[in-house]
């Protein structure tokens, strides 16, 4: 089916976003592009495809929810919501008016780590999109009001109750950080925020963010697409090349937390099915035992001849769901399952075969066949990704600010190829039972039930 | 320690906040001038090669050389809408039974051997189409299309394999039943289209239906629907017509199971009484409450499409759309609100929702329902300009993968239309006027809509019974399953 470029959702990246961009294959999986900086620190990555009549501009900023300081969680994010609220150039709703009044679109998301823009339409409207861009990169907090803040706020506490406090689960991703890391540690909040944080918010919280964060040295920009790079290259001196340089903030090393602040933590929820996640601090996006990690998820619960799968799901039948990942991020990352137990059995039945099977990985290591299972998987994956436009300028702009390299895609492939069963074996050899944390769901009591 | 540390960055860079480039004199502001965008660049869709096997299976193939990658959709008409009146999710289980074991393979060998050569391939079910979906890398084609064969040639319904793929549907089943927005679709398709239309259950099925259905009965279903006249393919990536075509008529050529054609669906069954109906589902303890606007729509054929489209996007298509700018950029009720149509080969429906703060649910509901009505009203030249340009980038969006190429025509074929319907689409949009879009959106029907809301009845009862005056009715989202008829009399010998 079509489906219309949808109105946008301008997303909180939690976990489930923030697994590391698995990518290449045997095959080539070289990014081609052109990569330069302004004299005022902006990254510049020009990505020329004619294939299809259509400009991606991916305006990525290095700042995310480990940005935020006290009593203004969710503010990175909340922030993101505003940079579509106008300026004093294009006033208003302005922004989306104009974009849309020519065929293109945008949204944004927000992660612990980084903040990602990106603006899609018909390749006319490259100097439109990149003019947007630079306008807001240059001015935005002159524009803004109590009355913005105010109408965000609502719609991002909005976001808040519809992805987190009404869905099912839901509390188990607003409880996991502080669950995860001491007070203090920037990933110790959600990216979401807190009610009272997001109330807190002021019209100085915005500036400041802004000058602080929204500046040439802290962005990369994608233009990727059907476009002239010689008279694009004029187009981005002329608009970006005036924007003042201002420092970049230095931050200082945060230690990797090995284990979690709390152990275990039970909650009840409008739920049918009980539910167990349990979750471990792991290594940071792209750092030594990342990758195996990755791999190590995909061993144990993806897809059906995976090893939990088989285990839980059709041997024993003490599971109807389970499922593993690494959620990479730049600081630390964390490595989490979880299950869904049949019904008859019960959550520490589901723990317990868990805990025997990743022990029993950790002991004896993946058979080569398993190995080699989930490296093709990953390969296609390195493929597929390939084929989005906006993936490939996402992509080229996470590498840049992730490892220094927008074509880091071939190396962070090799990563994968050249991962071993040792290593494997020592991945799954972190996840003990006592440096895990256990959320556990259980259905809160209700009055009717309502099975149909 | 870090937080205090970027604390005091901030404030430093408070400090410097004059910095600006404000100062940049107005007249040398390469800001100043906003960009005048050229002509939209003209676009072409491409039009699949249309082959046919020796059994009559049709097949379009887009050739696509680059990346080594296969797109495959088989798109097999019927679907949901053919569950038995007592077997609601039939269709659904049957199909999703396809990958779980076929040919000399069982549920685990089948398995291993698609993950092992990271190949695809799974099984949708809609309300009137199955759509298989294979994607691989093109090295390993062979061994994806034998699989794909066994799947819809050979599936095997392993009775201990039925009951394990059973038991996690009946999770997946509570897992939805969790959702309020599953209940919001279901409750709009029971009330829609009533309880014993082919489209007003949920394409999962009911628990108890569920439970019920036995191995052979799913082998039957399967047997009742796949057959070379219900079957079409999409191959989209580096393959040749030649070369694909030989390897599909060498697995499916010899295929001649024989079945009839699904029945076309009826209209909605209509209940006494003027008005919108007015429903009201239970969802205690919700933040939020859903609102749901289910209208009679157009079908995929009719002329008055592509205009009717834009009208709709016009309504709630685009960030900027009417009810997006009411209720979230003005009001800050929702996170998102939207509209689209869901047009048919046989019967089309036009959709409203959003999901809004529980304690404005009556003046929300007020807004979405006064929105409807204005729209009827009709569209400006300016806000047709903005929808032809959305559903422009839309359509040259769905050329990008592989996979969407696929999915895009599939869906083609699903509703009926034929290769070129993109292009045709394309040709109608340049043309159309506001006069031409408003011809169609006056049809809107709101008689015979239905209103649904989804939330915490003790909460919102009163709200919205308040905002829109009305028989409100509270119902259970999925219809409860009836007692079996008592067994016909046995005919014996006389």
């Amino acid at each position: 089916m079509l489906q219309f470029p949808h109105s946008k959702e301008r997303r909180v990246f939690l976990f489930a976003a923030m697994a590391p961009l698995l990518s290449a294959p045997a095959h080539a999986v070289e990014l081609t592009y052109e990569q330069y900086k302004l004299p005022n620190g902006l990254n510049v990555i020009l990505m020329p495809d004619p294939t299809l009549p259509q400009v991606v501009v991916n305006l990525w900023y290095g700042v995310g929810a480990k940005d935020e300081v006290d009593g203004r969680t969710g503010f990175a994010h909340l922030f993101e919501h505003l940079m579509f609220m106008g300026t004093t150039r294009l006033p208003g709703s302005g922004f989306d008016d104009l974009m849309e009044a020519s065929g293109g679109y945008n949204n944004a998301w927000t992660s612990e780590d980084a903040t990602d823009y990106y603006d899609v339409g018909p390749a006319n409207l490259v100097d439109t999109l990149l003019w947007m861009e630079a306008d807001r990169m240059e001015g935005l907090s002159r524009a803004m009001t109590q009355e913005k803040l105010d109408l965000q706020r609502d719609v991002v506490r909005n976001e808040r109750r519809q992805s987190y406090e009404d869905a099912p689960y839901g509390e188990i991703w607003l409880v996991m950080p502080e669950a995860m890391y001491p007070a203090g540690h920037p990933y110790a909040h959600t990216v979401i925020g807190s009610h009272e944080d997001l109330q807190a918010a002021t019209v100085d919280d915005v500036v400041g963010f802004f000058n602080t964060w929204y500046v040439p040295g802290n962005a990369s920009l994608v233009v990727a697409g059907d476009f002239d790079p010689a008279a694009v290259k004029i187009t981005i001196e002329r608009l970006f090349g005036g924007l003042a340089a201002r420092p970049v903030p230095e931050r200082q090393p945060v230690p990797a937390p090995s284990a979690p602040v709390t152990s275990l933590i039970e909650l009840t929820d409008q739920v049918r099915q009980p539910k167990s996640v349990m979750a471990w601090h792991s290594p940071a996006m792209y750092a030594s035992g990342d990758a195996e990690m990755d791999l190590l998820a995909d061993i144990l619960a993806d897809g059906r001849s995976s090893r939990l799968y088989r285990s839980l799901v059709h041997e024993s039948g003490l599971a109807v769901e389970v499922s593993a990942g690494q959620m990479s991020q730049r600081l630390s990352s964390l490595f989490i399952i979880e299950v869904t137990p049949a019904e008859g059995h019960t959550l520490a039945e589901v723990e317990e075969a868990i805990a025997k099977e990743v022990a029993r990985l950790a002991a004896e290591g993946p058979t080569d066949a398993e190995l080699e299972r989930v490296k093709n998987q990953l390969e296609m994956s390195f493929l597929e990704r390939q084929e989005s436009l906006q993936g490939r300028a996402s992509s080229l702009n996470s590498y840049y600010f992730n490892t220094g390299t927008p074509g880091y895609m071939q190396a962070d492939l090799d990563r994968y190829r050249q991962a071993t069963k040792d290593g494997v074996k020592q991945a799954a050899a972190r996840l003990t039972v006592d440096t895990r944390c256990l959320i556990r769901v259980t259905p809160a009591p209700v009055a009717e039930e309502t099975t149909p | 320690m870090t937080q205090l540390l970027l604390a005091l960055a901030l404030g430093l860079s408070c400090a410097r906040a004059p910095q600006e480039t404000a100062t940049v004199p107005q007249a040398q502001d390469p800001l100043a001038q906003r960009p005048e965008a050229g002509p939209t660049p003209a676009f072409t869709a491409p039009v699949p090669q249309v082959v046919t096997l020796s059994n009559g299976v049709e097949l379009w193939v887009f050739e696509r050389a680059g990346l080594p990658l296969v797109s495959l959709q088989a798109v097999i008409s019927g679907g949901a809408a053919e569950d038995p009146a007592l077997g609601w999710g039939q269709t659904a289980l049957s199909d999703r039974m396809l990958t779980h074991g076929a040919g000399d393979r069982g549920a685990d060998a089948f398995a291993a051997e698609l993950e092992q050569k990271a190949i695809s391939l799974s099984v949708g079910t809609k309300a009137t189409s199955s759509i298989i979906t294979l994607d691989t890398h093109a090295d390993r084609l062979e061994p994806a299309l034998d699989l794909l064969a066994d799947a819809i040639l050979r599936p095997r319904f392993d009775a201990d394999e039925v009951e394990r793929v059973r038991k996690i549907t009946l999770g997946d089943l509570d897992s939805a039943l969790d959702t309020p927005q599953s209940l919001a679709v279901w409750a709009g398709q029971r009330v829609y289209w009533g309880d014993t239309h082919p489209l007003g259950h949920p394409i999962i099925g009911r628990r108890d239906d569920l439970t019920a259905l036995t191995p052979a009965q799913l082998k039957a279903s399967w047997a009742a629907r796949y057959a070379p006249s219900r079957v079409r393919f999409v191959v989209t990536g580096a393959v040749t017509v030649d070369g694909i075509k030989a390897a599909l008529e060498s697995r499916f050529g010899a295929w001649k199971a024989t079945v009839g054609a699904p029945a076309a669906v009826p209209a909605a069954i209509k209940p006494g009484g003027a008005g919108p109906r007015l429903v009201l589902v239970d969802n205690p303890g919700a933040a939020q409450s859903i609102l749901r606007v289910v209208m009679p729509g157009w079908r995929s054929a009719e002329a008055g499409l592509p205009a009717a489209r834009l009208g709709v996007i016009v309504l709630g298509g685009t960030f900027t759309s009417r009810l997006n700018r009411l209720l979230r950029e003005e009001r800050g009720y929702t996170y998102g609100a939207k509209a689209w149509l869901e047009p048919g080969a046989d019967q089309g429906v036009a959709l409203a929702q959003t999901a809004v703060f529980q304690p404005v649910t009556g003046d929300a509901l007020k807004a979405l329902l006064e929105q409807l009505d204005a729209l009827r009203a009709g569209v400006t030249d300016e806000e047709v300009e903005k929808a032809r340009g959305a559903r422009r980038t839309a359509l040259v969006s769905a050329m990008e993968s592989r996979g969407a190429v696929s999915a895009t025509y599939g869906g083609l074929i699903e509703q009926g239309l034929s290769p070129s319907a993109i292009n045709d689409e394309l040709a109608a949009l340049n043309g159309l006027t506001a006069a031409a879009v408003n011809a169609e959106v006056a049809k809107l029907n709101l008689t015979d809509a239905v209103v649904i809301v989804v939330g915490d009845v003790s909460q919102i009862r009163e709200q919205v019974v308040s905002a829109t005056p009305g028989d409100w009715t509270l119902v259970e989202a999925v219809a409860p399953r009836p007692a079996a008829p008592a067994p016909a009399p046995k005919k014996g010998k006389r």
